[in-house]
C-alpha cells in the first residue's frame, strides 16, 4: 500500500479554504434570508423591483398582480435579470388598489400594495367648482407626466432604504440582549441542584 | 432559509407548530440548569450566524449554525433556536411570526439529527483528524438536513419538493463546507481543551434525566 505523507495542519487549512473559494466561484444563485419588493407607478405604467439586497435583484421571480380588495388575478408576468417587470395599468381597475406579490421560490415571497392613491385618480368630486379644478387638462396630464417622471428615482430610492435596510447594529444587540435575558430568566428559574 | 409569509398552506403551519411545541417542551425538559447558559450562547450564535454572509460568485448566503447547536444541546436545539428564530423574526423581518413554527420544525429538526450523527461517530474518534472528521459531518449534515427539511415543507406549496429541494440543497452546498470546515475546528478545539463539554452534551442528547457523570464544576 503506498504511503501518502501526512499533510502539516496548515496546508490542510489551506486546501480547503481554496476548494471553499473555487466552490464559491462556480455557485450562482441568487439566495437570502429574505426577498424585497417595490412598486411604483410612471405615467401609464407600474415598474415592480425584486430583490434579495442592494446588489442582488430577483431574477426570473414570479409576479403577480391582483385587485387588493378582492383579490381577483389581473396579470401575473417574471423579472427581468435586472430584477425588474413593467406592466401598463390603464387598463387594469385600480380603483381598489392593486397588491403585487413576488414569488422567487423556496419560500421567498413578499408582497407590496399600490393604493389608489398612487394611479393620481381624482377622488369623485363634491361640487361643480371642484369638479373643473379637478378636471384633465392637457397641461395638468403633461405636468402629472414630468413629475412622474421626475419623482421615479425618489421614491425608488426611499423604497430601497425602506425594504433593503439591513440589520442595524441596534437590531442585533437588542436581539443579543434579549437572549442573554431569556438565558438569565431560565438558569434563575431552574435552580442550581443542591450537592448531595 | 427561512420561509415567508403566506407560502405555505394552514395545514403545514399547524404541523410544524405542532412538532416545535413537542420539541420545545422535550427539550426544555431535558435542559439543565448549567446547561441553560450554553443554550443561550448558542440561540446568540444562531442569531448572529444568519448575518454571516458567505460571498457565492456574484450573490451570497448565510451560515446556519445547525450542526453546532445540535452537537451542544441535541433535543434541546428546539428552545434555543425558537427563541432565535422568534428574535430574527422581530428585528430582523427573516421569515415571520405564523412561520415560527415550521422554520423552528425545520432547523431545530436538523440540528437535533446532526447533533445525533455526530454524538454515533465522535466516540470512535480518537485522533484530533478524527475529532475534525466528526465536527465536518456534523456541520455539513446540520445544513444539508435543513435544506431538505425546508424543501418538506415546501413540497406541497406550489414548488413541489423535487425543485424546491434542487435549488435548496444546491445553493447551500458552499454553505454547508463553510459550516462543516468550521464546525471541524470548533470541535477538534473543544475535545482538547474542554472534551468533557463534548462528554457532557452526549448525556444532554441521548440519555433523559442522567446526568450524573456531568463533571463540569
Amino acid at each position: 500500500m503506498p504511503c501518502i505523507p501526512p499533510l502539516s495542519l496548515l496546508w490542510r487549512t489551506i486546501l480547503s479554504l481554496s476548494l471553499l473559494c473555487a466552490l464559491f466561484a462556480i455557485s450562482t444563485p441568487a439566495f437570502a434570508h429574505r426577498v424585497n419588493i417595490f412598486a411604483w407607478v410612471n405615467g401609464d405604467t407600474v415598474h415592480v423591483k425584486g430583490s434579495f439586497s442592494p446588489k442582488h435583484p430577483a431574477k426570473n421571480a414570479t409576479i403577480a398582480v391582483t385587485d387588493a380588495q378582492t383579490h381577483a388575478e389581473l396579470l401575473t408576468g417574471t423579472t427581468d435579470i435586472n430584477g425588474l417587470f413593467s406592466f401598463a395599468w390603464r387598463t387594469l381597475p385600480v380603483e381598489h388598489g392593486l397588491s403585487i406579490t413576488i414569488d422567487a421560490g423556496s419560500g421567498h415571497r413578499n408582497s407590496w400594495l399600490l393604493d389608489a392613491d398612487a394611479f393620481g385618480l381624482a377622488s369623485p368630486s363634491v361640487n361643480k367648482e371642484e369638479a373643473i379644478q379637478q378636471e384633465e387638462t392637457p397641461l395638468r396630464s403633461i405636468v402629472r407626466e414630468e413629475l412622474s417622471q421626475a419623482l421615479a428615482p425618489f421614491y425608488q430610492e426611499l423604497a430601497r432604504q425602506k425594504t433593503e435596510a439591513d440589520p442595524t447594529w441596534k437590531d442585533i444587540l437588542g436581539g443579543l440582549g434579549w437572549i442573554v435575558g431569556i438565558t438569565a430568566l431560565f438558569v434563575f428559574a431552574r435552580k442550581s441542584p443542591k450537592a448531595p | 432559509m427561512h420561509i415567508a409569509e403566506g407560502v405555505l398552506a394552514p395545514s403545514i403551519l399547524c404541523g410544524g407548530a405542532i412538532l416545535t411545541a413537542v420539541g420545545t417542551i422535550l427539550g426544555g425538559r431535558k435542559l439543565k440548569h448549567d446547561q441553560g447558559i450554553l443554550a443561550g450562547i448558542l440561540a446568540a450564535v444562531f442569531f448572529i450566524a444568519s448575518l454571516v454572509h458567505i460571498p457565492i460568485g456574484v450573490t451570497s448566503a448565510h451560515l446556519l449554525g445547525t450542526g453546532i447547536v445540535g452537537i451542544f444541546l441535541g433535543l434541546a436545539s428546539f428552545p434555543a433556536l425558537l427563541i432565535a428564530l422568534f428574535l430574527q423574526a422581530l428585528f430582523f423581518q427573516y421569515g415571520g411570526f405564523t412561520m415560527l413554527g415550521v422554520n423552528c420544525a425545520t432547523m431545530a429538526g436538523a440540528a437535533w439529527l446532526a447533533g445525533l450523527l455526530f454524538h454515533a461517530i465522535y466516540p470512535r474518534m480518537h485522533t484530533p483528524r478524527g475529532f475534525f472528521f466528526a465536527g465536518f459531518l456534523a456541520g455539513f449534515a446540520g445544513v444539508c438536513i435543513a435544506a431538505l427539511l425546508t424543501a418538506c415543507a415546501l413540497a406541497f406549496s406550489e414548488e413541489g419538493f423535487v425543485a424546491a429541494a434542487q435549488t435548496l440543497v444546491l445553493v447551500h452546498i458552499p454553505v454547508m463546507l463553510a459550516e462543516g470546515v468550521l464546525t471541524g475546528f470548533i470541535v477538534s478545539f473543544i475535545a482538547k481543551v474542554r472534551p468533557n463539554l463534548l462528554r457532557a452534551s452526549y448525556n444532554l442528547t441521548e440519555t433523559y434525566g442522567h446526568n450524573a457523570s456531568h463533571s463540569d464544576t
